[in-house]
């Protein structure tokens, strides 16, 4: 999330105040964010916003039963993730992406999610390579390690967040994410290894 | 990768710096814990190949949402609003939801697009598309069925010479000034008489096919007259009655066509066919008709005279036509008849594709001849 929410700027403590001011500057501020987020887990851009709509409803709905004392960002994103797994059910048997093998080259498929760095005219080349690399590499992990690769790394929350968000106990999360960054970090290494020799190779 | 995870849920502290604690330190943003762990010869190292990949892949990693496309995120914003802090429960409120789903909806499924469109042109174009139809001119429809009875029957004997009549029709018209008299009662009974020996011995056009010249409403006339002379020609139910209905807008080859066939009625024993004098004080009237189709008006125009219903007021113009008179009085479908009728078919745009059926076209080059 761009800001923080909690405390004295918590837009549901607020609301159930009388005072909606707060929650439509949340609003206004994270649409993007959560838009970003779950685009990031895999959604499409109009799946994406059907679920960025549900969370707020859903965060305002809840604001009768809301308790002030818990951290609003990870509050917030728990009923996102919640909505994204919910939303992953239902849509059931539907394939996840192609093997990492079959896209090599290709714009890179995650679990639906399609980043595809080849189109965006506003990436110069060379961005659009290293995208891909991410993209792969954050393709070969596991849903639970790249769950807390986006809390950890990304919305910066503190673990103990993490775990509120994830239903999990604070150790659980630190090693998840160490796990997480390990991998991605091997495997990144590999990406550059290859790519220095495929420069190699060009050259001789 | 050290394996020491004993800090787990605590804050790291003290000596011996695992990789785990170090990225919860860096991640955590933990600055005086941070600078500890810089101090150590032991976890400097770590910590600044962890900070470098955070630094090196954060951006990146970000980057994985795509472009969202611009103003989306206010638009997305916007609705949310409406429906939580700012609903209007009002039927304001209400349209605005709904047209907003539906758009949402449409603007992502284009097999959505498609049905709403099939359901427009049901629910819109359907309905336009059958008041045209039924308010449009009736139309013949073709059938291959035989020849009807028809109810009209002649009044006269058929003990009349057509050359005779042919004979007398000269005297008509006066040989100095041109102008044109009705004929006595005894011409105009012979007339009819042989006009309706002639009727019922000719050999109509046959409509076989869907695309034949019936289907043209200018030409349904002609349908009715075949019709009145038992052949395969069927004129659907309702022709005749729209036959006022149609008054006004009729072309001068359509009101000719009508004439003759009320006179054909005439003929077959039908002592007032409606409309017949109108019709007969219309013809010629309209000047801007071609010159194949004032002559087709002048024949029926003689035809009428012979038949003794002309009006005095027509005469003149009967007169002026130079048509050939008395010559029809016996043979209403003559070969001069006909001819005219090519000729006028021929000079209508519209009309001149019913040229290309292969029955009309026949009969009019002389299939219609007498048996």
């Amino acid at each position: 999330l761009k800001g923080s929410w909690d405390g004295d700027r918590d837009p549901l403590a607020a609301l159930r105040r009388g005072d909606p001011r707060l929650l439509e500057a949340f609003v206004a501020a994270e649409a993007g964010s959560f838009l970003r987020f779950f685009r990031r887990l895999g959604a499409s851009l109009h799946e994406a916003e059907d679920l960025v709509q549900e969370v707020f409803l859903k965060l305002y709905r809840s604001a009768p039963s809301y308790d002030p004392r818990s951290a609003f960002g990870a509050y917030a994103l728990r009923v996102a993730r919640n909505a994204w797994i919910d939303r992953r059910r239902r849509r059931g048997a539907r394939p996840e992406g192609p093997p990492l093998e079959d896209v090599e080259g290709g714009p890179v498929q995650r679990r639906g999610a399609r980043i595809d760095a080849d189109r965006d005219p506003s990436l110069p080349a060379e961005q659009s390579e290293e995208l891909r690399r991410v993209a792969r590499a954050m393709a070969s992990l596991s849903e639970a390690h790249a769950e807390v690769i986006e809390l950890a790394i990304l919305q910066a929350l503190p673990y103990a967040q993490i775990a509120v968000v994830l239903d999990i106990p604070v150790g659980t999360v630190k090693s998840r994410v160490f796990n997480a960054v390990r991998q991605l970090r091997a495997r990144l290494e590999r990406e550059d290894e290859q790519e220095a020799r495929r420069g190699q190779e060009g050259e001789s | 990768v050290s394996e020491n995870t004993g800090h787990a849920g605590r804050a790291p502290r003290g000596e011996g710096w695992s990789d785990e604690d170090l990225l919860q330190l860096l991640l955590e943003g933990r600055a005086d814990e941070l600078a500890r762990a810089r101090a150590e010869s032991g976890a400097r190292q770590r910590l600044a190949e962890l900070e470098t990949f955070l630094e090196r892949w954060r951006a990146p990693l970000a980057e994985l949402s795509g472009a969202i496309p611009p103003g989306r995120e206010e638009r997305l914003a916007r609705r949310v609003l409406a429906r939580t802090t700012r609903l209007d429960t009002g039927w304001r409120g209400n349209v605005a939801r709904l047209t907003g789903f539906a758009r949402d909806r449409l603007a992502r499924s284009a097999l959505l697009r498609c049905a709403a469109v099939l359901l427009l042109v049901s629910a819109i174009g359907l309905p336009l598309l059958a008041w045209l139809w039924w308010s449009g001119p009736q139309r013949a429809t073709l059938t291959a069925k035989g020849p009807e009875t028809e109810a009209l029957e002649p009044r006269l004997p058929a003990d009349s010479e057509a050359s005779q009549l042919a004979q007398n029709a000269p005297n008509a018209r006066d040989a100095e000034t041109g102008e044109v008299s009705l004929p006595d009662a005894d011409q105009v009974e012979r007339s009819l008489q042989a006009a309706a020996d002639a009727l019922r011995d000719t050999t109509w056009p046959r409509a076989s096919s869907s695309d034949s010249w019936t289907r043209e409403p200018a030409l349904r006339w002609l349908a009715m007259r075949a019709k009145a002379g038992s052949t395969a020609v069927r004129v659907p139910p309702g022709a005749e009655r729209d036959w006022r209905q149609s008054e006004g807008r009729l072309t001068g080859l359509e009101r000719a066509l009508r004439a003759e066939l009320l006179l054909d009625r005439l003929a077959l024993g039908d002592p007032d066919p409606p409309g017949l004098e109108q019709d007969l004080a219309a013809l010629g009237s309209d000047a801007d008709e071609s010159a194949a189709t004032r002559r087709l008006e002048a024949l029926a125009l003689e035809r009428g005279r012979a038949c003794g219903r002309l009006a005095p007021a027509a005469w003149d113009r009967l007169a002026a036509s130079g048509a050939t008179v008395g010559a029809r009085a016996s043979d209403p479908l003559d070969e001069e008849w006909r001819a005219a009728l090519r000729e006028a078919l021929a000079s209508d745009r519209r009309l001149r594709t019913a040229l290309a059926d292969a029955s009309l076209q026949g009969w009019l080059e002389g299939g219609g001849r007498p048996r």
